[in-house]
């Protein structure tokens, strides 16, 4: 049983006033420590499962932006291609006149 | 059906209350009490209460507010016992419950008030009952409109019907009627299990809600109270009659209210109501009346002139059942007994102060049994009356509670404030998503998610521009849209290339550039599409995860609901709108963050404790006990599916046990063939419920539940996206294990290296600690006076209770620079500064910045064990190179030591030896460090050095000839066992054993920042203000003794000005912030530990070598107090 961590939830956790209030309202009608234990362990358990959530999210999120990541580099290799080849032609063209002059210099 | 008397509170007694239902008023005090203490005026108990109601009902609040001795304030709070202000002392660890609101009595007539209130409006709850089951609206407004309560009464009225189950507690803005007719088998049951049951024990059990409101008055006649069979439509005739005779009923009584018209009456709820609606249109009562009743317009009936029934009126009922004989007979023989129009109204003759015809034992059919007879030996208690009386107890019992103790205090609009719509929840959650979401894909991303996901939870267009907004300011401010891309910059440069090139021709350089053109375009096109999918993706996922907390919010509070309906509690929430409000308005205000969470536990939280436990009764309640079982074991369950209301209507219903409740629902679930429904939230409820489970083995320690193999850890993971059915089910189905897996995860993304860096060990100071790991001295030292560790006037330190557990590192900040953290190794949380310092990993003292605090620091404080000790001018206090500091106060008495890097009794010995070689070796500094050592050494290893001063052999033969103390006696408390530490009203202390004799060897307060009101009542007993004390520091040349002399200022180096070129500057040795806080704070500690003292007394520990040591401690920590308060004030005696 944590007062601090119940203390942290109901100021940070993103919850509304009224559930709140009710969170407030049962661990303050009841003095018996295992009830109470009891209902620190729900809403403790629910903060569980919003960090179950949440983790799930990140780890989500992290596989889609690696899936991109991915695809991107994909399409930066294929792009890399086409720019080379541009760059490509225009080396190419300036071979062709190197050699051009030469052989006009033979 | 009778008018119902008003019973005057005297004759009310032989209902039983509530168990839970204690009076939360004082029992009735004498209008002129005598006070039994000569010296305590009513006065006095007036002040102590006002002190108690803000903080606590303890000695210490009593005698720190009003500034008297431990004594006085004893024998006021046995005064305030005594007369029924305050409860009796509760067990260790409870508070005491405060039961008057003013005092003197005389002043204060709440209880008188609010009985008549009561008796008032419980003479209403018929109307009501009658009111609701003929479909009428359960708000404060409909109970005012139509049945002309008053406000206050129709507010009241709504918290009791609440409370008793009759309608829900607000939800969506409004409340569900749970009561409805009983059928004629639930009817008959009924009666059944009344039968041979006496009147005080029928009382009793509506009391426990084995009966409902409901069955009581189906079993009184209540007009609507049984589902009627018969649907055939009566006569006109048969209407007339019984509209005349509704009429002379009102006549007769003279009110015009649903119950009296229908009085000896069977009619359905709904032909109450119309009855009363058409005598306003047929003129014979006025119209309703805000808090009034209705006006009686006539004086006879029939009138002469009286107009014709209006056919439309007569249309609308619905058939009429006369009554013949009694209710219960009638009610059971509807299909025989058809209405018989032929028959004379029974009424006619029937006077309407004659009690109803209850069902007597001759009336009933043999197979009902009888109806249980009123007890001979209460003859005013007739059957009828203790009905009425059973019906009024229970609402009597919540307006005992609910009236006397918070009516006023708590306003109706508080409550329609605090209205949670599915919006306020599923903003709540998507705000909490978009913010994780945006810490792990920046805003960019987050600004560029699909309009349907913002649509979707901000409604309001100009909400969601706003936020939009505001994620487009958070992106260009982070400049992740200013950066080219790539290919933006590649294009650029071959572009550049091209047409800079001289070997290309026009048509060439037209070619490649298009040929660049179309490769960059399709590139965008390609990227554009990877991002949108990439954003559809996280938008799906962010709406899964939003989804799925706001089920899992909606299950936790529609848990949490249930759990106050079947409580009882839900009267209570109005107290709960206000300790919150309370609580987040002095969260605004509050200005020191270290006091906040010490402020809600000791204000707000035990304020509200109290006062919720006065409306319960103040005592432990097995009705609570049954809800809560309930809740835990089936009510999350049933409210999560949605079909509480049915369950909770099912249980009031008939006392059933919750085990058949919960069969109940499910079957009643199941006919509804709702299982398509069930299974969207099945999962996570499952999910919930494992977790509740793993929850709770992990707190106490027991056997995880079945399925809870930590082992099957990729049991939740992997299961489909967040928030998916795949999901929840997957982690629902893996049970625990999913769960356990999850547990066993950082709660915090943070580093498992950096935490192991990071965590405090034995000589560690946070200083210390971040520059083990890697950061500059100068750095941390930034950090540190940034975040208020390090201040010119004190610092920060660790607690022997970070050793081990606590973890301090260093982020670096977007802006540049870095931040320190603190992180619980045990909760995988991140604290604030003032979060370690409220779970006890740090505390405020000293001047030297990171240094550990030790048991033995804190416990052998210098300036209360040790001898003055002046500084003398031609002694270093720097010594050892200039890594040992000693420190005086501005008298130059010798505060504190700074050993430097090491282990400190090495560096002490090294100190001392060259003190010994410079030829101080008996000076004070030398004596100093002596008596510090010998502490230490005492402390740490239970050896005790007998010299007081530093032997002429050097400290190291001495150190070699100690002996350890052990003691003869046995040292441990009355029952064998070491006490090892006491918690009081004062604060708690703690005891150091010695491992080998089990010796006590040292009594200490943990460490703590005392806050103003108790410095300021400490002070006081000294007779000083705090301002003097201020001013005697802070001063100046203007600082005087009390007396008015001089202050000794010969010490001109007092308060030097920091020396930039020192590694410490801006930490002067001694200002006078540090004389003040170390004055009070010794102060604050003494009356801590007298009135410990005292409370270990009474707790019977005076023999116990615990309270031997504090008691030591506490006299010598007098002493030297006693000594500075002479030198400092000229105090010559403590006068408290």
């Amino acid at each position: 049983m944590s007062w601090s961590r119940f203390a942290n939830i109901l100021q940070t956790r993103p919850l509304d006033r009224e559930t709140k209030l009710m969170l407030i309202d049962l661990v303050a009608s009841v003095d018996d420590p295992k009830l109470e234990e009891e209902i620190f362990s729900f809403v403790f358990a629910w903060e569980e499962a919003q960090a179950q959530t949440q983790r799930e999210l990140v780890e989500g999120i992290k596989r889609i932006t690696h899936e991109y990541e991915l695809a991107q580099t994909a399409l930066n290799a294929g792009n890399q291609k086409a720019t080379l080849s541009i760059a490509d032609d225009l080396a190419r063209q300036k071979r062709i006149d190197d050699l051009r002059t030469r052989i006009t210099s033979l | 059906m009778p008018i119902r008397p008003r019973t005057p509170p005297s004759e009310t007694s032989p209902a039983a209350p509530p168990p839970d239902a204690a009076p939360a008023s004082p029992p009735p005090v004498e209008a002129s009490p005598a006070p039994s203490a000569d010296t305590i005026s009513d006065g006095d108990l007036a002040a102590a209460l006002e002190l108690v109601k803000r903080d606590g009902a303890t000695r210490e609040s009593i005698r720190r507010g009003l500034g008297v001795s431990r004594e006085r304030a004893a024998s006021l709070l046995a005064e305030m016992e005594a007369k029924g202000i305050i409860g009796s002392a509760p067990r260790p660890g409870k508070k005491r419950e405060i039961l008057v609101t003013t005092w003197p009595p005389e002043t204060a007539p709440v209880q008188k008030v609010d009985s008549e209130i009561s008796e008032e409006v419980a003479s209403y709850a018929s109307d009501i009952i009658i009111h609701l089951l003929a479909g009428g609206e359960p708000s404060t407004e409909a109970f005012e409109r139509e049945l002309g309560l008053s406000k206050d009464d129709a507010e009241t009225i709504m918290a009791s019907l609440v409370n008793m189950g009759v309608i829900s507690a607000l939800t969506d803005g409004k409340h569900e009627v749970l009561i409805k007719p009983l059928t004629r088998e639930e009817f008959t049951n009924t009666q059944k299990k009344i039968a041979g049951l006496s009147w005080d024990e029928i009382d009793e059990r509506v009391a426990k809600r084995e009966f409902t409101v409901i069955q009581v008055m189906a079993i009184d006649g209540m007009p609507g109270s049984v589902e009627k069979e018969d649907e055939s439509e009566p006569s006109a005739d048969e209407r007339n009659e019984l509209f005349n005779k509704a009429v002379e009923n009102v006549i007769k009584a003279g009110e015009a209210r649903l119950t009296t018209l229908a009085h000896g009456l069977v009619l359905t709820a709904t032909q109450v109501k119309d009855f009363l609606a058409e005598m306003e249109h047929r003129g014979i009562i006025g119209p309703t009346r805000r808090g009034k009743p209705r006006e009686i317009l006539i004086k006879t009936w029939p009138a002469e002139t009286a107009p014709d029934t209006k056919p439309e009126l007569a249309k609308k009922t619905t058939p009429i059942l006369t009554r013949a004989g009694g209710a219960a007979a009638d009610l059971d023989n509807t299909k025989e007994a058809k209405p018989a129009p032929a028959e004379p109204p029974p009424a006619e003759s029937t006077p309407p102060e004659t009690p109803p015809a209850e069902p007597s034992p001759e009336e009933t059919p043999p197979e009902t049994p009888p109806t249980p007879p009123a007890p001979p030996e209460t003859p005013h208690a007739t059957p009828e009356r203790s009905k009425w009386e059973s019906i009024t107890a229970g609402f009597r019992g919540a307006f005992d509670r609910f009236a006397s103790k918070f009516r006023g205090e708590v306003q109706a609009s508080d409550e329609k404030e605090y209205k949670a719509s599915w919006g306020d929840v599923a903003k709540n959650a998507a705000t909490g998503f978009l913010s994780v979401a945006a810490s792990y894909t920046g805003v960019k991303i987050l600004a560029d998610l699909p309009q349907w996901l913002y649509q979707k939870y901000w409604t309001n267009p100009a909400e969601r521009q706003r936020i939009k907004d505001a994620l487009a300011a958070k992106e260009t401010e982070l400049g992740e849209t200013t950066e080219p891309t790539a290919i933006d910059q590649k294009k650029a440069k071959l572009e550049e290339a091209i047409n800079a090139s001289k070997f290309l021709t026009k048509e060439k350089k037209a070619e490649l550039l298009a040929k660049l053109h179309t490769t960059v375009e399709e590139y965008e096109a390609k990227d554009k599409t990877l991002r949108t999918e990439r954003n559809e993706k996280i938008a799906k996922l962010l709406d899964q995860a939003i989804e799925t907390r706001i089920k899992n919010t909606q299950i936790l509070k529609e848990g949490l609901n249930s759990a106050l309906m079947v409580t009882g509690l839900s009267a209570m929430r109005g107290v709960a709108y206000g300790a919150v409000a309370v609580y987040e308005r002095h969260q605004e205000v509050m200005t020191s963050p270290e006091r906040r969470m010490q402020y809600w536990k000791e204000m707000t939280y035990r304020g509200f404790t109290e006062t919720a436990h006065n409306l319960i009764g103040g005592k432990a309640d097995t009705w609570t006990g049954k809800g809560m079982n309930f809740v835990k074991g089936a009510t999350n369950v049933l409210r999560a599916a949605g079909f509480a209301d049915l369950a909770i209507a099912e249980w009031t219903t008939e006392g059933r046990s919750f085990s058949s409740v919960i069969e109940t629902s499910l079957k009643a679930w199941e006919d509804k063939g709702a299982a398509a429904g069930w299974e969207n939230i099945k999962a996570p409820w499952e999910r919930l419920g494992h977790l509740g489970e793993y929850a709770k083995s992990a707190v106490t320690g027991s056997e995880p539940a079945p399925g809870a193999t930590p082992e099957t850890s990729g049991g939740a993971a992997g299961g489909g996206a967040p928030g998916s059915p795949e999901a929840a089910t997957a982690a629902g189905t893996a049970g625990a294990a999913g769960v356990a897996a999850a547990e066993s995860a950082p709660h915090v993304e943070v580093p498992e290296a950096q935490i192991e860096a990071g965590l405090v060990k034995k000589g560690d100071g946070i200083l210390k600690i971040l520059e083990r790991q890697g950061v500059e001295g100068k750095s941390a030292l930034e950090a540190a006076r940034e975040a208020g560790i390090v201040r010119a006037a004190g610092d920060t330190r660790l607690t022997t209770e970070a050793i081990g557990r606590l973890s301090v590192f260093a982020e670096a900040k977007p802006e540049g620079g870095i931040e320190i953290k603190f992180f619980d190794t045990e909760t995988d949380k991140v604290l604030t500064l003032a979060e370690a310092r409220e779970a006890g990993f740090t505390y405020e003292s000293g001047t030297v910045p990171g240094e550990l605090a030790t048991e033995s620091e804190v416990a052998a404080h210098v300036a209360e064990t040790a001898e003055i000790l002046k500084d003398s001018a031609d002694v270093p206090n720097d010594l050892l190179g200039g890594t040992f500091h000693l420190y005086a106060d501005a008298e130059g008495n010798f505060t504190s030591i700074d050993v430097g890097d090491g282990d400190t009794l090495t560096r002490m010995k090294e100190a001392l030896q060259e003190l010994t070689r410079q030829g101080h070796g008996d000076s004070p500094e030398a004596k100093f460090i002596f008596e510090q050592y010998r502490q230490l050494l005492l402390t740490t290893e239970g050896a005790q050095v007998d010299d007081a001063t530093p032997p002429p052999e050097g400290v190291e033969q001495a150190t070699q000839r100690v002996t350890e103390q052990r003691t003869a006696e046995s040292e441990t408390s009355a029952d064998g066992e070491p006490l090892r530490r006491f918690k009081g009203e004062a604060g708690k202390v703690k005891f150091v054993y010695d491992k080998e004799t089990g010796a006590v060897k040292d009594a200490f307060l943990p460490a703590y920042t005392p806050g103003k009101a108790e410095i300021s009542s400490s002070l006081r007993e000294w007779g000083l203000t705090t301002k003097q004390v201020r001013n005697h520091f802070f001063e100046g040349s203007a600082r005087t003794h009390m007396d008015g002399t001089a202050i000794d200022t010969s010490h001109a180096e007092r308060y030097p000005e920091p020396n930039p070129t020192e590694s410490r500057a801006g930490f002067p040795i001694q200002s006078p912030e540090n004389d003040y806080r170390q004055l009070t704070r010794e102060v604050t500690k003494l009356s801590r530990q007298e009135s410990l003292l005292q409370e270990m007394e009474e707790n019977g520990y005076r023999s116990t070598p615990e309270y031997a040591r504090l008691k030591m401690e506490t006299e010598q920590l007098e002493r030297t107090l006693s000594r500075q308060m002479d030198r400092q004030f000229h105090i010559k005696e403590r006068p408290i």
